[in-house]
């Protein structure tokens, strides 16, 4: 979207792009958390608000990967695609999206990996996390302070670790001649992320016990904080775009106006003559 | 509204100041990480084993933990091995160098130890993330550029500092424009450590009312202040990168 030709969608995408990769992460959480407060405990808690502003900002760097993806692709692919008799959408489905996966993967891995790292803010709202378990243990027992740490950075290391091992190996295997993907690449992706959110849920379950109850409270839960997600995005496009829109159109509005005036004003002639 | 304009138009003075704190605690920490970050590139990519293990470990770890843990490690942890290997109390120690300073009476007793902390947190938090910046820079000076230096008769350290660091640094420019943003979006993360910067200015004043309409015109201020300060950074950052590829396709 923010690469349209029309200004009415790339204003909103914009607005929304720069405005949550230009404040600070921890920021956005504590307004969302403390500031929405008006809203019903079972739409806005502090699970919901943490995830959802993990969400709205790792959207939006993914956003910039893949418009760069987008952009580094070569011009003719979209031409030739056209001279094919794709339309619009055929071309972006079978031709684009699938180069842009493959440019776009690496850099989006990386900010999975930092983004796993990021959770741990999410201790200062009260989830209780690695960070925020490590810290308990360190307060119940201050003498063992450098152990339990030592403790809290050994799992993050050991889960983040094999995290950026695997995303080197993608982006080799990306990168090297022989790469052949066996069948869709776009379907691939898709796969792998249904698949990341199976993991996800999995895991939950496991923690909090196995059974249709809390099965039934993760997924719940989860679908909450991306339906919160959307809404806060919905909203900062429409109020952040309005103010990119408005006055981008009225700048245009003038300019349009202005340039008849300006050439009968008789500068253009004068360059025109001077040439 | 004017509710708001009053006691917004009182606490902008605090505001600007808290801003100004937190780009200068940016500045410091990008400094320090600097100043880790050159040795540490170059080391990554030094001959000696040792040397190059003991940079990649420091690169690895840094980067594998999240900076949240790493703050409070420096904080508490930092804090109780001084005091049980050396017998060393950090709050007194940093106060006193202050004082030798005469510069105590900036800051209250028990924030001197966040800030300090704070800053060599960040600051050896991102001197890894720059040090790959550096190693990336390295890589891509011309290995041409080395071995002329050699056939010169250049030491290998005559060679770091006078001909491949120059060239580096060119290209590493727009990348540690973007880190540096980066780094003042963290800065945000020194409040656990009570230093009074932007956010946790911010945090106080709107804890300290109930009215909804103070607090969104405070967190819009703040969010605000932030993005104008990151945004104009990455349009620098931005036009930087345009410069580099102009200079790239003439030479």
């Amino acid at each position: 979207m923010s690469r349209s030709r029309l200004l009415i969608l790339r204003a909103p995408a914009r607005a929304y792009v720069e405005f949550f990769r230009n404040t600070p992460l921890l920021v956005q959480m504590l307004a969302i958390y403390t500031g929405l407060l008006f809203l019903p405990s079972w739409f806005l808690n502090a699970f919901t608000a943490g995830v959802a502003t993990l969400v709205l900002n790792y959207t939006a760097y993914e956003c910039e990967n893949i418009r760069a993806g987008l952009a580094a692709l070569d011009k003719g692919q979209g031409e030739a695609a056209a001279s094919l008799g794709l339309d619009y959408f055929q071309s972006l489905r079978h031709v684009l999206i699938p180069q842009t996966i493959s440019i776009a993967l690496p850099p989006v891995l990386n900010d999975l990996i930092y983004m796993f790292k990021d959770s741990s803010i999410l201790s200062l709202i009260t989830i209780i996390e690695l960070t925020a378990s490590t810290q308990s243990l360190v307060r119940r027992a201050p003498s063992l302070t450098w152990e339990f740490y030592l403790v809290g950075a050994a799992l993050y290391l050991l889960l983040s670790l094999p995290l950026s091992r695997l995303a080197r190996t993608v982006e080799m295997r990306l990168k090297s001649v022989t790469f052949a993907p066996k069948g869709d690449l776009s379907v691939i992706a898709l796969e792998v992320l249904a698949g990341g959110a199976a993991i996800g849920l999995l895991c939950g379950v496991v923690v909090k016990g196995f059974s249709g109850g809390t099965m039934l409270s993760q997924v719940s839960q989860y679908l909450t904080a991306i339906l919160l997600a959307l809404t806060i995005m919905l909203f900062t496009m429409i109020v952040l775009g309005a103010i990119l829109y408005i006055p981008a159109t009225l700048m245009r509005l003038w300019r349009r106006r202005s340039l008849p005036r300006g050439a009968s004003g008789g500068s253009q002639p004068s360059i025109v003559v001077a040439e | 509204m004017s509710a708001f304009w009053n006691t917004f138009l009182l606490d902008l003075p605090l505001l600007v100041s808290a801003a100004i704190t937190t780009l200068v605690l940016a500045l410091v920490a990008g400094v320090i990480a600097m100043v880790i970050a050159i040795p540490v590139g170059f080391g990554r990519l030094s001959r000696v084993t040792i040397i190059r293990s003991l940079s990649t470990t420091y690169v690895e770890v840094v980067r594998g933990t999240p900076l949240l843990l790493q703050l409070l490690v420096w904080f508490y942890g930092v804090r109780i091995l001084l005091l049980t290997l050396f017998q060393l109390n950090i709050d007194t120690f940093i106060f006193d160098l202050l004082t030798s300073l005469n510069s105590n009476s900036l800051f209250p007793k028990a924030g001197v130890t966040g800030l300090f902390f704070g800053v060599v947190g960040l600051g050896v938090n991102y001197g890894a993330y720059l040090a790959e910046v550096v190693r990336a820079g390295i890589l891509a000076v011309d290995h041409g550029q080395t071995e002329a230096a050699q056939s010169l008769g250049l030491g290998r350290l005559q060679i770091a500092r006078m001909i491949v660091l120059p060239q580096a640094l060119r290209l590493m420019i727009p990348p540690l424009t973007n880190n540096f943003i980066t780094l003042v979006q963290d800065t945000a993360f020194l409040q656990i450590l009570a230093v009074a910067e932007l956010s946790l200015v911010t945090q106080g004043f709107i804890a300290g009312t109930t009215n909804p309409t103070i607090r969104w015109g405070f967190y819009v201020v703040e969010l605000a202040i932030y993005f104008t300060i990151c945004y104009s950074l990455s349009l620098v950052a931005r036009w930087q990168e345009r410069r580099a590829a102009r200079v790239a396709a003439i030479a």
